[in-house]
C-alpha cells in the first residue's frame, strides 16, 4: 500500500485542506468543522476538477488519521447500479461502529446528481436513518440538480473553476518534483486547454512528459491534439462540405471505436460550432438545432438516427451557405 | 399448413444436438449437479449466435433430465413477476402443483436484451433470482458481453460455436432424406455455405426451396437466394418511388421486417441515393421523428407506437425526397456489423475504465473521457512509466496492449 503513487493526478492529490489550491474560502470553513470535529452533511457543487473529491478526501484523512479508510465510503451515482444498490451498501457500511475516536463515518456519493428526483427522495430517507453514525458528502456538478429537501439538510460548498494562476501554481510544483523544464507558455497553454479543471491539466502534463522531459507550448498542443483527434471537428466540416456519407463513417467510428455516447459528441458538437466559420445569425441557429436532435436523443430508440439527422442538417446549412 | 422443419428436426435428446460436443458436455456436468443437490451456480447461461442450437440444447435437456419445462422471454415486461413465482423462494418446496415431484427449468431466452436497462432493474431481478432460486436456470443470450459482468459470473457459461458447414450438410442431407427429397450435393452444400454456421436459417432455407419436391437441384437454390435477397433492394428503390401514402406503407409488409429493423435498411440506403441537402434533411427529420416512436414503443412497451414508427419512415421518407435520385448499390447497415467486430475491444476499454475509475475516485464514464486519451499516449511513448502505472492500476497483457495501440492508431489514422 505504500507503493508510490505512478498516476499524477494521484501523487500530487493534496493530502491536507491546506493543500488544495484556488478554494482558500471554502477551505477555511471545512478546516473549522475538521477542528472542531462537528460535521454537518455536506454539499459540494461545483466544475469537474475543481477538488470537491479532493477536500473530502483530505477531511476524511485529517478527522480519522490512519484508519480514514475504514472510515470512509466513496461510491459513484453514475457507476452503482441504482438507488437500491446505494442504499444496501450505505446499509451494510453504516451498521458497524467507527473506528477511532470519532462518532460517525463518512460516506462521498460522487456525481450525485445522476440520481433521478425519486432516488435522491429514497436518498433522502436513508441519509435521514443513519444521520447518528453516518455523515455525508455528497459531490454534484450542479446544486440545483439536487432537491430541496437534501440541499436544507446539507451545508452547502460551491467550488469554482479554477485560474490560470492556481493551474500554474499547481504544475510548477509538479515540475520540480519530477525534474521537468516546464516552459511558461506551455503552462498557459496547458490552463486553456484545461478549462480550469485540474485533473485535465495534470493529465495533460504527465503525457506530454511522457514524449519529452522538455514541456513547451508546441508539445503540449500536440499531446492534446492527440489525445482529443479532432474528429468531430472533421465530422462537421465534413457534413458541411455536402460529403455526408464519409461524415457518417466519422460518426460510426466515434460511436463505436471510441465509444462515445451521443451525449458527448452532442456537446462536443456544441462547442465546435462556435469554432466554425460560418455567419453569426447561423451559428446561433444550429445550436437551436443541435438542442433540438439533444433531447430527441433522450425519447428516441437509436442515438445513431438522430445524430445522422444532425449531420444532415449540417449538409442542408452548408448548402445554403453555397449559394 | 406443414410443420416447420426445424421443429419437426429438433433433437429430443441432448446427444442429437448437432456440432456442439463441447458444449453439450459442459450442459451434462451441470446437469449432473443438480442431480446431488444444488449447485453452487444454479444458473447455466448459453451464449452464442443464432441457429446453434442453445434453445434446443435447453428443451433437450429438461426432457433429458424429467424438468418441467419453462420457457419465458426476457425482454417482455412482464417476466418478472413471473420469473419470481416460478423460480422464486416461493417454490423452494418444489413445484406449484401438488402431486408433481421434481424440478422445474426455467428458459429465459434473449437474456441479453432485458427490458427496463435504463435503471438495471431486470438485471436486478435476475440477479436476485439467480442467488435464492431453487429450481435450475437457463438463461440463453447472444451477446455474453451484453450481460453485466457480476450475473456472468454467477453463472455456469457454455459457448455455442456457428457450425462448421460439414456438419449443416450433413443435417441437411438428414433432413431431405427423411422428407423423400433427392438433394444434389452441390445444393446442399450452397445452402450451407450461405447460412454461415447458423443451422436454423439452413434448415429454414431448405425447407423453403424443397417443399413440394422430388429432386432439389443446385439451380432451384441459386434462383430462390437471388429473389430473396432482390427483394428487400427492390422494396427499397420503390419507396423512394412511392407517390402516396398508402404506397408507401404497403412497402414496408413487402420489406418483412419489424420496423425497428426497418429503419436501419432505410437510413443505410436511402441517404446514398438522394442528389439535393434538402431532400437529405427532409428525409431525416421523418427518420428522426419515427425513431423517437421507436424509443417510446421501448421504453414504454406500447406496441401501439410501431404504426406511427413505421408511417414515418415509409411515407414520411418517401414523401420527403423531391428532388433527382441516383442508383446506387445497396448495402446491409453496416453499424451492426462494426458494432459486432468491435465488442471485444469495447469490453476491454470498459475494464480499463473500470480499474482507473476505482483508484483515482472518479466514474468510469470520466475514466474513459479524461484519463484513457492521456493514459494512451503514456504507454505508447513512455514504457518505462507504462510499466509501472500498469502494475499500480493491475491492468493485464491484453489491456496494456490495447493501451498503447490506441494512440498509435489514432495518429495512423488522420
Amino acid at each position: 500500500m505504500a507503493e508510490a503513487e505512478e498516476i499524477w493526478v494521484e501523487k500530487y492529490r493534496p493530502k491536507k485542506l491546506d493543500e488544495i489550491v484556488g478554494q482558500d474560502e471554502i477551505v477555511s470553513r471545512l478546516k473549522g468543522f475538521v477542528e472542531k470535529k462537528s460535521l454537518p452533511h455536506l454539499l459540494f457543487a461545483g466544475p469537474a476538477g475543481t477538488g470537491k473529491t479532493t477536500a473530502a478526501l483530505c477531511i476524511a484523512r485529517e478527522l480519522f488519521g490512519d484508519a480514514w479508510r475504514q472510515n470512509f465510503l466513496e461510491l459513484n451515482a453514475s457507476d452503482e447500479r441504482g438507488i437500491d444498490t446505494i442504499r444496501t451498501k450505505v446499509k451494510d457500511y453504516a451498521r458497524t461502529r467507527p473506528i477511532g475516536d470519532v462518532p460517525y463515518k463518512l460516506i462521498l456519493l460522487d456525481e450525485s446528481d445522476a440520481l433521478t428526483p425519486d432516488a435522491q427522495h429514497a436518498l433522502r430517507r436513508t441519509m435521514e436513518m443513519y444521520t447518528h453514525t453516518c455523515r455525508f458528502i455528497l459531490d454534484c456538478n450542479y446544486s440545483s440538480r439536487i432537491i430541496e429537501p437534501i440541499q436544507s439538510r446539507c451545508a452547502i460548498f460551491r467550488f469554482r473553476k479554477l485560474g490560470e494562476k492556481h493551474i500554474a501554481q499547481m504544475l510548477k510544483r509538479i515540475a520540480r518534483a519530477e525534474k521537468l523544464v516546464l516552459t511558461d507558455e506551455a503552462i498557459k497553454a496547458i490552463a486553456y486547454i484545461s478549462e480550469g479543471d485540474m485533473r485535465r491539466a495534470i493529465n495533460l502534463l504527465q503525457a506530454a512528459a511522457a514524449i519529452k522531459k522538455k514541456v513547451d507550448e508546441k508539445s503540449v498542443y500536440e499531446v492534446a491534439a492527440m489525445a482529443r483527434p479532432e474528429d468531430v471537428r472533421e465530422m462537421l466540416r465534413l457534413s458541411l462540405a455536402g460529403k455526408f456519407e464519409e461524415a457518417r463513417g466519422k460518426l460510426n467510428d466515434l460511436l463505436i471505436n471510441q465509444g462515445l455516447s451521443g451525449e458527448d459528441i452532442l456537446e462536443q458538437i456544441h462547442r465546435e460550432i462556435l469554432n466554425l466559420d460560418l455567419p453569426e445569425q447561423v451559428k446561433v441557429k444550429l445550436i437551436d438545432k443541435v438542442g433540438e436532435f439533444d433531447f430527441r436523443l433522450t425519447e428516441g430508440a437509436s442515438e445513431r438516427i438522430q445524430l445522422e439527422a444532425v449531420l444532415a442538417h449540417f449538409c442542408l446549412i452548408g448548402d445554403r451557405l453555397k449559394t | 399448413m406443414t410443420e416447420p422443419w426445424v421443429e419437426k428436426y429438433a433433437p429430443r435428446k441432448l446427444s442429437e444436438v448437432i456440432g456442439q460436443p463441447q458444449a453439450i458436455k459442459s450442459i451434462l456436468e451441470w446437469a449432473d449437479e443438480w442431480k446431488r443437490g444444488k449447485p453452487k451456480r444454479r444458473a447455466l447461461l448459453l451464449y452464442g449466435p443464432a441457429g446453434t442450437g442453445k434453445t434446443v440444447a435447453a428443451r433437450a435437456l429438461a426432457r433429458e433430465m424429467g424438468w418441467d419445462l419453462i420457457e419465458l422471454n426476457a425482454s417482455d415486461k412482464r417476466t418478472f413477476e413471473v420469473i419470481k413465482q416460478v423460480a422464486g423462494t416461493a417454490a423452494t418446496s418444489g413445484t406449484l402443483f401438488a402431486g408433481v415431484v421434481g424440478k422445474r427449468l426455467i428458459v429465459l431466452d434473449e437474456a441479453d436484451n432485458i427490458h427496463g436497462t435504463v435503471d438495471r432493474g431486470g438485471y436486478r431481478a435476475i440477479g436476485e433470482l439467480l442467488e435464492q432460486a431453487q429450481n435450475p436456470i437457463v438463461l440463453i443470450a447472444n451477446d455474453q458481453y451484453a450481460i453485466p459482468a457480476d450475473i456472468r459470473s454467477a453463472c455456469f457459461a457454455v459457448n455455442f460455436r456457428r457450425l462448421a458447414e460439414d456438419s449443416i450438410v450433413k443435417a441437411l442431407e438428414r433432413i431431405s432424406r427423411a422428407e423423400g427429397i433427392e438433394a444434389e450435393p452441390l445444393a446442399l452444400k450452397v445452402i450451407a455455405e450461405a447460412a454461415r454456421g447458423d443451422l436454423r436459417s439452413a434448415i429454414n432455407d431448405l425447407q423453403a426451396v424443397a417443399t413440394g419436391k422430388r429432386r432439389l437441384t443446385i439451380k432451384d437454390v441459386i434462383v430462390y437466394r437471388r429473389d430473396r435477397e432482390a427483394n428487400i433492394f427492390e422494396v427499397l428503390s420503390r419507396l423512394l418511388h412511392a407517390t402516396t401514402c398508402k404506397e408507401a406503407r404497403e412497402i414496408l409488409w413487402a420489406l418483412d421486417r419489424p420496423p425497428d429493423d426497418a429503419i436501419d435498411w432505410i437510413s443505410e440506403n436511402v441517404p446514398r441515393m438522394l442528389l439535393e441537402p434538402s431532400d437529405l434533411a427532409r428525409v431525416y427529420e421523418a427518420l428522426s421523428r419515427a425513431d423517437i416512436f421507436l424509443g417510446r414503443t421501448r421504453k414504454r412497451q406500447a406496441y401501439g407506437m410501431w404504426g406511427y414508427a413505421s408511417d414515418l419512415m415509409t411515407c414520411g421518407v418517401a414523401v420527403a425526397r423531391e428532388g433527382e435520385m441516383r442508383h446506387v448499390r445497396f448495402q446491409v447497415p453496416s453499424s451492426g456489423l462494426l458494432y459486432a467486430k468491435t465488442r471485444g475491444a469495447r469490453a476491454l476499454r470498459d475494464g480499463i475504465a473500470q480499474k482507473i475509475a476505482r483508484y483515482c475516485h472518479i466514474s468510469s464514464k470520466e475514466a474513459r473521457k479524461y484519463f484513457i486519451p492521456y493514459l494512451s499516449i503514456i504507454f505508447a511513448r513512455d514504457k518505462k512509466t507504462a510499466s509501472r502505472i500498469a502494475a499500480q492500476l493491475e491492468l493485464t497483457e491484453k489491456e496494456i496492449d490495447y493501451l498503447a495501440g490506441l494512440t498509435t492508431r489514432a495518429s495512423r489514422g488522420s
